[in-house]
């Protein structure tokens, strides 16, 4: 007798439609799973036949063949556990076979039949409502279901939970928990500007990449605070609408990060990773091309500290993602696309000592050492940086001046409004900001004064601009200009532009 | 040159005089009374300029002499006078603690010689450190840098020797009047080093050779030069006393070990327990201050005190619009400039604006050449 279930496969942070199919025909007692299965959903039959047995259930003594629909595609994960089981069940006439229809299914199972919990639940629940299914899932998994708000969630603990839901003895659980509470501020509760003494260029800085999403470089010895300044970063940014929100919290939980018990992820992401992480960590990967940092990162900030020590392919690899804020990932047969729009800080010392430039500690390099050094600056990354800034070491009597500066929420207002002023410029194409804009838009939406032509063409001159590096000052004045709330960029929304260029800050030391 | 000449004026009060009064001339004009008036100085004010001076330039001839004076000595024997803030003036020393208002120069300085490091070390030195010193001046001397010492007995002639030799530059600053040598034996020195470079001194014509006047004057080595070369030293040396001026200028410090156990030793060696570089070859110099000597800086970035002649900004401040908006804050911000280099952040807690206005101020400043940064991120004013 033949059994149907519907359950869905992870590519990337969507989840496509799978068709479980379970055949149940006498002949000599075996067990196959056919149609692209991976190994995690092949060791499914030993998990399966001990769950249903633990579960006291009868396991068929025929010969049980299981086929996964499309056989095209290649099925990852331990999701299929709970709804091979279902199918099984109900192709040895366990279970009524109706009942599996308008259900889609998804969840691991132990060896004592109890559900664990799986993977990418918000990406099935948006295609089980897609598909105008009730979704079966682990209840450990319900509050990540609940983020899709409008389809009927059916969380089970245990395989016979399950066997009784189907069977129409247990109550389907469209009753929903209390949601967990908007989720913490952007940044945690306890990441404040205020805390961060001094500093007062680097807090400028910050605001300035807040406000237009310029990538940031923050150089400086340790404990000048530039994590700590990093880490601040996502609580200047304004919070992710809803639909943002959806999306982080999707990745998040396509890639396993959202610990139990998780709802909506309202916080913007800050990401970390460290330089011996591996390009598929970052980038992703797996044959279900699940999502890396990068991704993670998505809707935040990706700050890679000590960035020097990165490998340079791994730097390379980078560079276009985050220019098109989309990574196109190749595997087998399929193409992929994961979003990845985050804003980059990047953190470095000045010299291998750390020291080069600190007021008190002597660096202790030998010249050839810091020339190698620097080397490792340029090329890929670094010529993607809008504004860099250097950080020193506060003194104990200026260290004691933290929490009396302006706290995150008042610069996250004026950050806002920038936005708001680049959101109308750029009606219609959501999400981008002054950091992205191309030379064509340049010219037509910074106007330069005289007084302010006249300063550029001495500074291209001056500082040897390149072309990229002049289009890339337009870019943080037209930012710094929407940070006072002007249409027209002044000479000093120029000037202090200047002030932030790489080569600059590169230059000093 | 005539106030400077005075005695229990030294650097600091000069300073204050030139700056209250708006340029020496102006100061003199005013006179000791005015003078009591800002309680800066009390050696200089209540004597007046007459009675016995107390401290370091102990043995200056009594009694006043103008300027035309003291500039009529110095030409008949053969030597020309650089002040504070004029043209000429070695930039480098001008950013040190206690610049001397008026130098007596003989022979000539070029632009290059902010290039410099001072050799130095004891007037009794052994055949190592003699060889040692000779050694390094010549490899110093034959990378383009200029060598600068004392003239003194051992290690400083055989520096001076061995950066002639080498034919390189040299400088050679004096602890006495310009109308001597000391010690005499090196007068022929003296006579080769000022044809091919300069023998220097801030002691006014009649200024004997005492002891206080050669540490006074070791610190005119040191500002001289990018770094000190420490190459043989006792304990309570002179050349550790070079050393440390040097040192409180920002300048780097280099020491030769020498034979461990021997007196001509321990100075080099407890300066290199203090943190010295040891140094065993002239290129190793190069090398450590490589960040100082590249091709378009004009001379030395750490600046520890801010250029001083009062009179360096008059000129720019008159050419400047005033009226605007800007008009605030680039006062407060050239006020802030006046007191030190400093860097952005400091600059605008000196002048009480936002850190954003002040970036953008500089970068004005800088593309007029105004202000210059340096590489550890501070910012001067250009002396005018
Ligand atoms: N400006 C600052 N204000 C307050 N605390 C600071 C500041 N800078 C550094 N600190 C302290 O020093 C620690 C080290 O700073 P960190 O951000 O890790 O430095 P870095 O990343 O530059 O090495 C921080 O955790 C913080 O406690
Ligand atoms: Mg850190
Ligand atoms: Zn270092």
């Amino acid at each position: 007798m033949l059994a149907r279930v519907r359950s869905a496969s992870l590519v990337g942070v969507e989840a496509v439609p799978v068709g479980v199919e379970v055949d149940v025909s006498p002949g000599l007692p075996c067990f196959d799973i056919v149609g692209l299965p991976g190994a995690a959903v092949r060791e499914s039959r030993d998990r399966v036949r001990a769950a249903v047995r633990n579960a006291g259930l009868p396991f068929p003594l025929q010969r049980v063949t299981v086929n996964l629909a499309p056989a095209g595609l290649k099925k990852e994960g331990a999701l299929f556990d709970l709804p091979i089981a279902l199918a099984l069940l109900a192709a040895a006439g366990v279970i009524p076979a109706a009942a599996l229809e308008g259900r889609l299914v998804a969840g691991e199972l132990s060896l004592d039949g109890a559900v664990r919990p799986v993977r990418g639940i918000v990406a099935v629940a948006l295609l089980a409502r897609a598909e105008g299914a009730a979704l079966v899932l682990p209840e450990a998994n319900l509050e990540e279901g609940e983020v899709v708000e409008g389809l009927t969630l059916e969380p089970v603990a245990t395989l016979s939970g399950a066997v009784e839901l189907v069977r129409g003895r247990r109550e389907a659980s469209g009753q929903r928990r209390a949601r967990p509470g908007p989720g913490a501020r952007n940044g945690g509760e306890e990441a404040d500007l205020a805390e961060v003494a001094g500093q007062a260029a680097g807090k400028r800085a910050l605001e300035i990449a807040a406000a237009g999403g310029h990538s940031l470089l923050l150089i400086g010895p340790p404990g000048a605070g530039k994590t700590m300044l990093a880490r601040r970063l996502p609580s200047l940014l304004p919070p992710l609408d809803r639909e943002e929100a959806l999306t982080v919290t999707r990745i998040h939980s396509v890639a396993g990060m959202l610990p139990p018990g998780t709802g909506l992820l309202t916080a913007r992401p800050f990401r970390a990773p460290h330089h011996s992480i591996s390009l598929a960590g970052l980038l992703g990967g797996g044959a279900g091309a699940c999502p890396g940092e990068l991704s993670l990162a998505h809707g935040g900030v990706l700050f890679l500290d000590e960035f020097t020590e990165f490998p340079p392919h791994v730097r390379e690899a980078l560079r276009q993602p985050l220019e098109e804020g989309k990574l196109v990932l190749c595997r087998a047969a399929v193409r992929v696309t994961l979003p990845a729009r985050a804003l980059l800080v990047l953190a470095c010392n000045p010299c291998p000592c750390g020291y080069a430039g600190d007021d008190r500690v002597a660096c202790g390099c030998r010249p050839d050492e810091v020339a190698r050094y620097r080397r490792r600056f340029s090329g890929p990354l670094l010529d993607r940086i809008d504004l860099a800034v250097r950080l020193n070491r506060l003194s104990a009597a200026e260290l004691m001046e933290a929490g009396k500066g302006e706290g995150s929420a008042l610069v996250r207002d004026r950050v806002e409004r920038a936005r708001a002023r680049q959101a109308s410029r750029l009606a219609g194409e959501e999400g981008r900001t002054n950091a992205c804009l191309r030379p064509e838009e340049l010219r037509r939406w910074v106007t330069l004064a005289p007084a302010t032509r006249r300063l550029l063409e001495r500074a291209v001159d001056h500082y040897r601009l390149s072309a990229r590096g002049y289009y890339r000052t337009l870019r943080v004045a037209r930012t710094i200009a929407d940070l006072a709330g002007e249409e027209g960029v002044r000479p000093e929304h120029a000037a202090e532009a200047l002030e932030y260029r790489v080569e600059r800050v590169m230059g000093r030391w | 040159m005539e106030l400077a000449a005075l005695p229990g004026v030294g650097p600091k009060v000069y300073r204050c005089l030139v700056e209250a009064f708006g340029g020496a001339r102006e100061a003199l004009a005013a006179g000791p009374d005015r003078w009591r008036a800002l309680r800066i100085f009390a050696a200089a004010a209540s004597e007046g300029g007459r009675a016995e001076p107390k401290g370091r330039r102990r043995g200056a001839p009594a009694g006043r002499r103008t300027g035309e004076e003291l500039l009529g000595v110095a030409e008949e024997l053969g030597w020309t006078v650089l002040t504070w803030g004029e043209e000429g003036y070695p930039p480098l020393l001008l950013h040190t603690p206690e610049p001397p208002p008026v130098l007596y120069l003989r022979g000539s300085m070029v632009r290059d010689d902010w290039r410099a490091i001072a050799v130095v070390g004891t007037r009794r030195a052994s055949a190592y450190g003699r060889y040692q010193a000779e050694r390094l001046a010549g490899e110093l001397a034959a990378e383009g840098l200029t060598v600068v010492s004392g003239l003194a007995r051992g290690i400083d002639e055989t520096a001076h020797r061995g950066a002639l030799e080498a034919g390189g530059r040299t400088l050679a600053v004096l602890g006495c009047g310009p109308d001597r040598v000391y010690p005499p034996e090196n007068a022929p020195l003296a006579e080769e080093i000022a044809e091919s470079g300069a023998v220097l001194t801030e002691f006014p014509p009649g200024t004997p050779p005492l002891p206080g006047n050669f540490l006074w004057r070791n610190r005119v080595i040191a500002g001289l030069a990018l770094g000190t070369v420490v190459v043989e030293a006792g304990e309570r040396s002179g050349a550790l006393n070079t050393a440390f001026h040097a040192n409180d200028a920002g300048r780097e410090v280099f020491a030769v070990p020498g034979e461990v156990g021997r007196p001509g030793s321990a100075g080099c060696h407890l300066l290199l327990r203090l943190g010295a570089t040891l140094l065993e070859h002239g290129g190793q110099v190069k090398e450590s201050l490589a960040h100082l000597l590249v091709p378009g800086l004009s001379f030395g970035p750490v600046w520890r005190r801010g250029p001083i002649a009062a009179a360096d900004w008059r000129s720019t401040e008159a050419g400047e619009e005033g009226g605007e908006e800007g008009g605030a804050l680039a006062g407060k911000l050239r006020h802030a400039l006046r007191e030190a280099p400093a860097r952005v952040e400091e600059l605008a807690s000196r002048a009480g604006f936002p850190v954003s206005a002040v970036a953008a101020q500089l970068v004005l400043w800088e593309l007029e050449g105004k202000v210059r940064g340096y590489a550890d991120g501070r910012v001067a004013l250009v002396p005018r």
